[in-house]
C-alpha cells in the first residue's frame, strides 16, 4: 500500500506515467445519480428523460422504463412502478434494445430471385410488385389463391390494420396467426368451457394461494418474473410441478410428479375422481354455476388409481399424495404452459384442468383458478384482433349479426366482410400442398423454423408463386424463401399496445429509429393500401391511436370489452388495464389487479361453465423397437427467445446459451448405448435425421430424450400432428432413435 | 404518401418529453428494498464486504448477467457476472450458478500483475482493477483460478467487478443484486478471520460450488448458500471446457529468449568442447545471434500487450510478480547481450579492448541473468498453480528448449567454421538425446496411465489427442525430424567415413529448422491444451 499522505505527489504528472489510479480508462466506467431514476447509471450515458413501455419478449408484459437521449433510448431497466413487474426484468428485457443493433438487420426492400443476388429495390418499387402479384394471383385464381399469416409479435393495432387490408381490401380469405402453435388450444378450451376465450386470471393469484399447480410449465426459465410473483407468495405455498422432466422449475418446487409424457388427461380425470371420492367437490358451486357435472362424473368411473398410475408412470402413492394436497388447499390455482397446449389432445388436456377447478369451486375467488400462461408478448392482442380466426375483437365471421357490428362501427359495407372462417396455419400449409393457395404473406414470424414438421414445410414454402417476408432481420430461415422482403421496424421503434397473459392492455413505444429504410409495419401496411387504393380505410386508420380507438369501440360489448380506455394517454395513466373496461367504466379508479368470474357468472349465454372431457388416446406416434426413445422439445433457457431471430444477435444472451444443439438424454440410456457426454450423435425421426451433442442427464426420464426449440434443428424431427379441436401442433412427443457419430472430443 | 411514412420514420416521439425525477432513493428499479440486499453498516476493521448468493432463491434467470452489463455501460458481450448450470451424476438435479469476482482474500490477480493495477481496498476487501494502470499483459487472466478478469480487445486491458463500489458507497447495491428477481444475490460485511475460517478443510462451509478449486489457493468470499443438500462435489457434473488462446507473442517470446540463453550457456560450455579454441568470426556470430534473438524476443513479447506503450510500468510489481522479475532479468540479460556482441564487433569501436578484458565477467553476467530469466519464465506459470504448468513440468520444457536450441544451433555455427570433432559429434548425440527424451515425456503425457486420477491431466491430454490432435502430430513430427537429424549426424561421423561437410551443414541446417518448428509448436500447444480446476458448470 502507497502511504496516503503521498496521493498529492502522487498526482503529479511525471509521476502517473509510472502509476495512475485514475484516467481517461477508469472514466469510461464512472457512475453517477441519474437523479431521473434514483440510482447511479454510467456516467458517459445518462438520460435526459425517461418513458416506460412494455416489453416485447414474452407475455408477462413486463412495464421498462426507457433512458432517453434526445429521444433515443440508450438502455433500458425495469419499470418500479409497473404492476406485472413492479422493477424486475428478466435477462431479455434487460438486452431488448441490444437486438436492434445488428448488421443483418433488413435496411431496404429486397427482391429476390432464386439463384440471384438479392437486389434492394425502392419502397415504391416494392409496393408496386406486391399489388401486382397478388392482384395477379387474385384475378388468376380467386381470393383464396391468398393467404397471410400473422403474428402475436406486433401492436394490436398493426395486426388489426393487418387483418382489415388483409380480408375487408384484398379480399383474402384464408389468414392465421403464429399463435396457433402457442395459445390455440388454451384458447378453444376456455372458448368451449367459458364462453369466451377469457384467462381470467391477475398475476397477483400466484402471491394469494396456498397450493399453485404448474403443469407443462417451465415457469422460472421461460417466465421468470412470473416465478419472481410465486416467491413473494406469503402464505408457504406447496408448489407443484406436473412435468415428464426435471426441469429448474420443478427443482425449485416442493413437490414433482414425473409424469409420461401426454399422459395428463388420465391424471386429471383421475384427480377428478379422486376429489368426488374424498367428498371435497364444491356441490353449491357447481350446482348454481356449472353444467354437466353429472355425465362428467359417470365418465370418471373408470379412471382409477390403478389404471391412473399405469398410464401416468405415477405410483399410486404419489397419486394420492398429490390429490391430498389438491384436497387440503385452501386456494389452489392451475398454471398450465405448452407442455399442455402442444399435445394431441390439447383442448381436452387443458379442459381437464378446467374441470378440476370448477368442481373444486377453486375460481373466481383471490389464489384460483385454471390459467394459461401465454406465450408471446402479443398474443391476446392477435386472438381478439388479427382478424384470423376471430372476426375484429373477437366476434364470429360467421354470424350475421357480429359482421353488421363491425361494418357498421368501422363504417364499411358489410358484404366485404367474409362469411366464414379461414384456414388455420396447418390448413393454409395444406392449401399450398394441394395448389389452391399459391401466394403467402408472413409478417412477423419464421415458420421455415418453427412449424412441425419442417422438411415438409420448406418444401411447401419453395413451392409458392409468391412469398412476401416482412421482418426486421433479412437472414431468418423463412426470408430465405421470400420473392419480396420488405424490411420491418423491429420492438422498440414503433407505436402501439400489447395485451399481455393477465388481459392488461399496455403501451409500447417508439424509443429508436427504425435503421436504413425500414418501416413500423403500420407503415408498410398503409404503403401498401394505399397503392392498391383502399383510401378510406388509410383516412379511417391514419395513426395507432386511431385504431386503437377503433378497436376500443369495436370491443364494447364483448367479454373484452376495453371501451370504457378512450386514450393512449388514458391508459398510460392507469399503468396499463386490464379487460373488461367498459364504456361506463372509470379506468382510474378501477383496482390495478382485477380476475374474471368473482361471480360465478361465465360468457354463455346460460352464464354456466361446462364440464368437457374425452376419452384420452394414446399419442400418435409411440416408442417402438426402431425408434425407442420419445423427443420431447421446448425451451431452452431464459435468454432464449423462439426462433432466436433476436435474442441471438445480442452477444451477453447468446454467450449464455450453448452454441451447438445439445441433446439430453437419461443417464442409463446414455449408458446403454454406450455413449459419453460430449459425444456427436444423429437424432433420427421417421422424418428427418439430425446431429447433436449428447448431454447425460439423470433430470429425464429412461427412454425420453429433450432437444431446445431454438435450433431450426429441432423441427426437422417433429411430427405433424395438430390437436382435431384447436388445430395446435402437438410438438412435444414423437419417435426417434438415437445413434453415435463420433466420440466426444474430450 | 411514401415521403410522409418515411419522414414518421424519422421522428422520436419522446424527445422533448418533461424529465420526471424520481423520489426512489437507492437505486434504479425497487423503492426501498435493495436495503435488505446490504449490510447495515460499512465493513468496520478487519471486516469485509462479500457476496451471498442464496442457491434456493435462484431460478436460473440470469438477469445478473444482463444487468451487469447494462447498468455498468460495458462493451458489447461484456459482463462481469456469468451463470453456469450444475447437474449431478447422481439423480436429478439442477441447480444455477452466478458468479462474479469472489474478491479474495489473498487475490492472486493482485500478486501477480507485474504493474501493480490491482489494489485490495484497506477499508472493505473489495479487490479493484485500476484501468489507467493496466498495460493489457492478461498475467492476471492466468493467476485468478476463477476466470474473472476479462480482456477488452477495443482498450487493451483487462476489466473486472469491483463489486459495483461506486453504488455501494452511494449505498446502493450493485446491478446484478438490484436487478435479482428473487433477491438470492446480496452484499454481506464479515470479519476476513471469519471469511478465513470458513475456507479451512474441516470447516467445510465455503460452499460446494468453491471448492472445485483449492479455495486456499487465493480464499475466495463469496458465500453460497442452500437450505437444501447439495450434492457431494464429486457428484457434480462439471463440464466446462473449452480450448485456451494459444498467445502467439508469449510463444515467440518464450523460445527465442529460451533460445539465446541456451547459446550462452553452449558458449559458455563451448571451451570444454573444443578446447581454447574460439575462432572470432565464429563468436562475432554467436554473439550477434544471441543478441538478435533476445531483441526479437522482448520485441515480439511486447506485442502480446494491450497497450505495449506502457511496457515500462512493468517493473512496478517486482515485490510479488514473477513477470516483473522476469522483466528484470531479461532486461539485464539484453543489455549485456548487447554489451557481448559489441566485445565481438570491435572494429566498430574504439573501446572494443577495455571492454573486451571484461568478456568474461559479460558472458558470467549473461548466464547467470539468461538462467534467472528462464527461471523466471518458468516460476511466472508455475505460480498460476494450474497443475499443468508445474514447476517441475514447466522447467523442464522451458529448460529443454533452452538447451536443444542452444545445441543445434552451436552445432550449425560448429559445422559451418570447424572441421569435425569428436567433440561434435558429442555434441550432436547430445543435443538429440535430450531431443528424444522432451519428446519421450510429452508423448507419455499424451496417454495418461490408467490410474491417472487428476483429472486436469487427463483433460489435458483429451485436449491435445483431440481437438488439437493435428498440431500435436506436427510438433512430434518436427520433433523427431529434427531430433533425427541430429542423430544421423552422430550416427554417420562415427561411422569410418565419415560425414561429408555439406551433409553436415545440411543436417544441422533442417535439424534446426525443425527443431524450432517444434519448439515453437510445443509451446503454443502448452498455452492451448492448458486444463485446470474451475467452477463447475456449462453454459446452459
Amino acid at each position: 500500500m502507497r502511504p496516503i499522505g503521498l496521493e498529492a505527489l502522487w498526482r503529479l504528472w511525471p509521476w502517473q506515467l509510472l502509476y495512475r489510479r485514475e484516467g481517461p480508462l477508469s472514466a469510461g466506467l464512472r457512475q453517477s445519480d441519474s437523479c431521473l431514476l434514483g440510482g447511479l447509471l454510467p456516467t458517459a450515458a445518462h438520460p435526459e428523460t425517461t418513458t416506460t413501455s412494455v416489453c416485447g419478449f414474452c407475455s408477462t408484459g413486463c412495464g421498462l422504463s426507457a433512458h432517453l437521449q434526445a429521444g433515443h433510448a440508450l438502455r433500458l431497466t425495469p419499470d418500479p412502478h409497473y404492476p406485472v413487474n413492479s422493477g424486475r426484468a428478466c435477462p431479455k428485457g434487460w438486452e431488448a434494445l441490444a437486438v436492434l443493433d445488428s448488421p443483418q438487420r433488413a435496411l431496404a426492400p429486397e427482391l429476390r430471385w432464386p439463384g440471384k443476388r438479392p437486389q434492394k429495390i425502392s419502397w415504391e418499387a416494392a409496393a408496386a410488385h406486391f399489388v401486382s402479384r397478388v392482384r395477379g394471383l387474385i384475378q388468376q385464381h380467386g381470393p383464396g389463391s391468398m393467404a397471410f399469416l400473422s403474428t402475436g409479435q406486433i401492436p394490436t393495432e398493426e395486426m388489426a390494420f393487418l387483418g382489415y387490408f388483409a380480408k375487408f381490401t384484398l379480399g383474402i380469405l384464408h389468414g392465421d396467426g403464429n399463435t396457433r402453435q402457442c395459445m390455440a388450444s388454451a384458447v378453444a378450451a376456455y372458448k368451449q368451457a367459458f364462453g369466451f376465450d377469457a384467462p381470467p386470471y391477475t398475476y397477483r393469484d400466484l402471491e394469494e394461494c396456498d397450493v399453485i399447480v404448474l403443469v407443462g410449465s417451465n415457469l422460472c426459465v421461460a417466465h421468470p418474473i412470473l416465478w419472481e410473483r410465486v416467491q413473494r407468495n406469503r402464505h408457504g405455498p406447496r408448489i407443484v410441478v406436473i412435468d415428464p422432466r426435471f426441469t429448474e422449475t420443478a427443482a425449485q418446487a416442493t413437490h414433482h410428479y414425473a409424469l409420461r409424457p401426454k399422459s395428463d388427461l388420465f391424471l386429471f380425470y383421475g384427480l377428478a375422481r379422486e376429489m368426488i371420492a374424498r367428498g371435497r367437490v364444491d356441490e353449491h358451486f357447481i350446482a348454481a354455476h356449472t353444467h354437466g357435472f353429472a355425465d362428467f362424473c359417470n365418465f370418471l368411473e373408470n379412471f382409477t388409481w390403478e389404471r391412473v398410475s399405469r398410464a401416468t408412470g405415477l405410483s399410486e402413492a404419489a397419486l394420492t399424495e398429490l390429490s391430498g394436497i389438491l384436497a387440503a388447499g385452501q386456494r389452489v390455482s392451475f398454471w398450465w404452459t405448452m407442455g399442455i397446449n402442444q399435445g394431441h389432445q390439447a383442448v381436452r388436456s387443458a379442459q381437464s384442468i378446467i374441470n378440476l377447478s370448477l368442481m373444486l369451486g377453486q375460481i373466481g375467488r383471490p389464489g384460483t383458478g385454471p390459467h394459461s400462461i401465454t406465450g408471446q408478448c402479443n398474443a391476446m392482442g392477435s386472438r381478439l384482433f388479427s382478424n384470423t380466426t376471430n372476426l375484429l375483437g373477437g366476434h364470429d365471421f360467421a354470424s350475421a349479426s357480429d359482421r353488421l357490428k363491425v361494418s357498421a362501427t368501422l363504417g364499411i359495407d358489410p358484404e366485404r366482410i367474409p362469411q366464414a372462417n379461414g384456414y388455420a396455419y396447418d390448413q393454409i400449409l395444406s392449401a399450398i400442398d394441394r395448389g389452391e393457395i399459391r401466394g403467402l404473406w408472413i409478417v412477423a414470424t419464421n415458420t421455415a423454423h418453427s412449424w412441425i414438421e419442417q422438411g415438409r414445410v420448406r418444401k411447401l414454402l419453395a413451392k409458392l408463386d409468391f412469398l412476401v417476408v416482412q421482418d426486421m432481420y433479412r437472414d431468418t430461415e423463412t426470408a430465405a424463401f421470400a420473392e419480396l422482403l420488405l424490411p420491418a421496424a423491429g420492438w422498440g421503434e414503433k407505436e402501439g399496445t400489447f395485451i399481455n397473459s393477465e388481459r392488461r392492455i399496455g403501451r409500447v413505444k417508439k424509443l429508436r429509429r427504425p435503421p436504413g429504410e425500414a418501416m413500423s409495419d403500420l407503415a408498410i401496411f398503409r404503403l401498401l393500401a394505399g397503392t392498391w387504393g383502399d383510401h378510406d380505410l388509410l383516412r379511417r386508420w391514419s395513426s395507432p391511436e386511431a385504431i386503437f380507438c377503433d378497436l376500443a369501440r369495436l370491443s364494447a360489448g364483448q367479454p373484452c370489452d376495453f371501451s370504457g380506455l378512450r386514450s393512449y394517454s388514458q391508459l398510460e395513466a392507469c399503468g396499463g388495464v386490464q379487460w373488461p373496461c367498459p364504456s361506463e367504466a372509470q379506468p382510474l379508479e378501477l383496482p390495478r389487479e382485477r380476475r374474471l368470474f368473482a361471480d360465478g357468472r361465465f360468457f354463455h349465454p346460460d352464464g354456466r361453465a361446462r364440464f368437457i372431457w374425452e376419452e384420452p388416446e394414446l399419442p400418435p406416434e409411440p416408442s417402438d423397437a426402431d425408434y425407442p426413445f420419445i423427443l420431447l422439445t421446448g425451451r431452452g433457457s431464459s435468454t432464449e427467445w423462439h426462433t432466436e431471430t433476436r435474442t441471438r444477435r445480442s452477444s451477453i444472451l447468446a454467450k449464455m446459451n450453448p452454441a451447438q444443439l445439445v441433446v439430453s438424454l437419461a443417464a442409463s440410456d446414455g449408458d446403454a448405448l454406450a455413449l459419453r457426454e460430449g459425444d456427436r450423435v444423429a437424432v433420427i425421426s421417421r422424418r428427418a435425421r439430425i446431429e447433436a451433442l449428447a448431454h447425460l442427464t439423470h433430470n429425464l426420464q429412461s427412454g425420453q430424450v429433450f432437444l431446445p426449440m431454438h435450433k431450426a434443428a429441432t423441427n426437422l424431427l417433429t411430427q405433424e400432428v395438430v390437436d382435431p379441436i384447436s388445430r395446435q401442433p402437438h410438438y412435444k412427443h414423437c419417435a426417434v432413435r438415437i445413434e453415435k457419430i463420433s466420440a466426444s472430443l474430450l | 404518401m411514401l415521403g410522409e411514412l418515411r419522414r414518421e420514420q424519422e421522428t422520436l416521439p419522446y424527445a422533448t418529453a418533461v424529465a420526471r425525477f424520481s423520489s426512489m432513493q437507492g437505486g434504479l428499479a425497487r423503492e426501498g428494498r435493495y436495503q435488505e440486499l446490504l449490510p447495515l453498516a460499512a465493513p468496520g476493521p478487519g471486516e469485509q464486504y462479500h457476496f451471498e448468493v442464496d442457491l434456493d432463491l435462484c431460478s436460473s434467470c440470469k438477469s445478473c448477467v444482463s444487468a451487469c452489463h447494462q447498468l455498468n455501460g460495458t462493451d458489447p458481450g461484456e459482463s462481469w457476472r456469468r451463470v453456469t448450470q450444475l447437474e449431478s451424476t447422481k439423480g436429478p438435479y439442477v441447480q444455477a450458478l452466478t458468479s462474479a469476482c469472489h474478491h479474495c482474500l489473498d487475490p492472486a490477480c493482485m500478486k501477480g500483475c507485474p504493474v501493480q493495477a490491482y489494489e485490495k481496498d484497506p477499508f472493505t476487501g473489495i479487490v479493484r482493477h485500476l484501468d489507467d494502470q493496466c498495460i493489457g499483459c492478461q498475467y492476471c487472466m492466468m493467476t485468478c483460478p476463477y476466470d474473472v478478469p476479462q480482456y477488452n480487445a477495443r482498450l487493451g486491458i483487462v476489466r473486472k467487478c469491483d463489486m459495483c463500489s461506486q453504488r455501494l458507497r452511494h449505498g446502493e447495491a450493485p446491478a446484478c443484486a438490484q436487478a435479482c428477481p428473487t433477491d438470492a444475490i446480496s452484499i454481506k460485511s464479515q470479519s476476513t478471520a471469519t471469511l478465513k475460517r470458513q475456507l479451512s478443510p474441516e470447516h467445510g462451509a465455503s460452499g460446494l460450488p468453491l471448492d472445485t478449486v483449492d479455495p486456499s489457493m487465493t480464499g475466495p468470499t463469496t458465500r453460497y448458500k442452500s437450505q437444501r443438500p447439495l450434492p457431494p462435489l464429486h457428484e457434480v457434473k462439471t463440464d466446462t471446457q473449452k480450448i485456451e488462446p494459444a498467445h502467439g507473442p508469449l510463444v515467440a517470446m518464450l523460445v527465442l529468449s529460451q533460445w539465446a540463453v541456451g547459446l550462452c550457456l553452449m558458449l559458455a560450455l563451448l571451451p570444454l568442447l573444443e578446447g581454447a579454441a574460439r575462432p572470432a568470426g565464429l563468436m562475432q556470430l554467436l554473439a550477434t545471434a544471441t543478441a538478435l534473438l533476445t531483441f526479437a524476443s522482448l520485441g515480439l513479447g511486447t506485442l502480446h500487450l494491450g497497450r505495449p506503450l506502457w511496457a515500462f510500468r512493468a517493473l512496478l510489481g517486482l515485490r510479488t510478480s514473477w513477470m516483473s522479475r522476469e522483466v528484470l532479468a531479461f532486461g539485464g540479460f539484453a543489455a549485456a547481450t548487447l554489451l557481448f556482441a559489441l566485445i565481438h564487433w570491435p572494429e566498430l569501436h574504439p573501446w572494443a579492448a577495455e571492454i573486451g578484458a571484461y568478456e568474461d565477467y559479460v558472458l558470467g553476467f549473461l548466464l547467470l541473468s539468461g538462467l534467472g530469466g528462464v527461471l523466471c519464465s518458468v516460476m511466472i506459470y508455475a505460480a498460476t498453480r494450474r497443475r499443468c504448468w508445474s514447476f517441475r513440468r514447466t522447467l523442464g520444457r522451458f529448460g529443454g528448449t533452452s538447451l536443444i536450441m542452444g545445441g543445434v544451433s552451436l552445432l550449425l555455427a560448429l559445422s559451418a567454421w570447424l572441421p569435425l570433432s569428436p567433440e561434435l559429434l558429442g555434441l550432436a548425440a547430445g543435443t538429440g538425446a535430450l531431443v528424444a527424451l522432451k519428446l519421450l515425456s510429452e508423448l507419455l503425457f499424451l496417454f495418461p496411465r490408467a490410474g491417472q486420477k487428476d483429472p486436469v491431466f487427463v483433460h489435458s491430454a483429451a485436449l491435445l489427442r483431440g481437438p488439437l490432435r493435428l498440431w500435436t502430430s506436427l510438433r512430434m513430427g518436427l520433433g523427431l525430424l529434427g531430433g533425427g537429424s541430429l542423430l544421423a549426424i552422430a550416427y554417420l561421423g562415427a561411422q569410418d567415413q565419415g560425414i561429408p561437410s555439406e551433409l553436415l551443414l545440411f543436417l544441422s541446417g533442417t535439424g534446426l529448422l525443425f527443431l524450432l518448428g517444434g519448439e515453437t509448436i510445443e509451446r503454443s500447444l502448452f498455452f492451448r491444451s492448458v486444463a485446470y480446476p474451475r467452477l463447475p458448470g456449462a453454459w446452459r
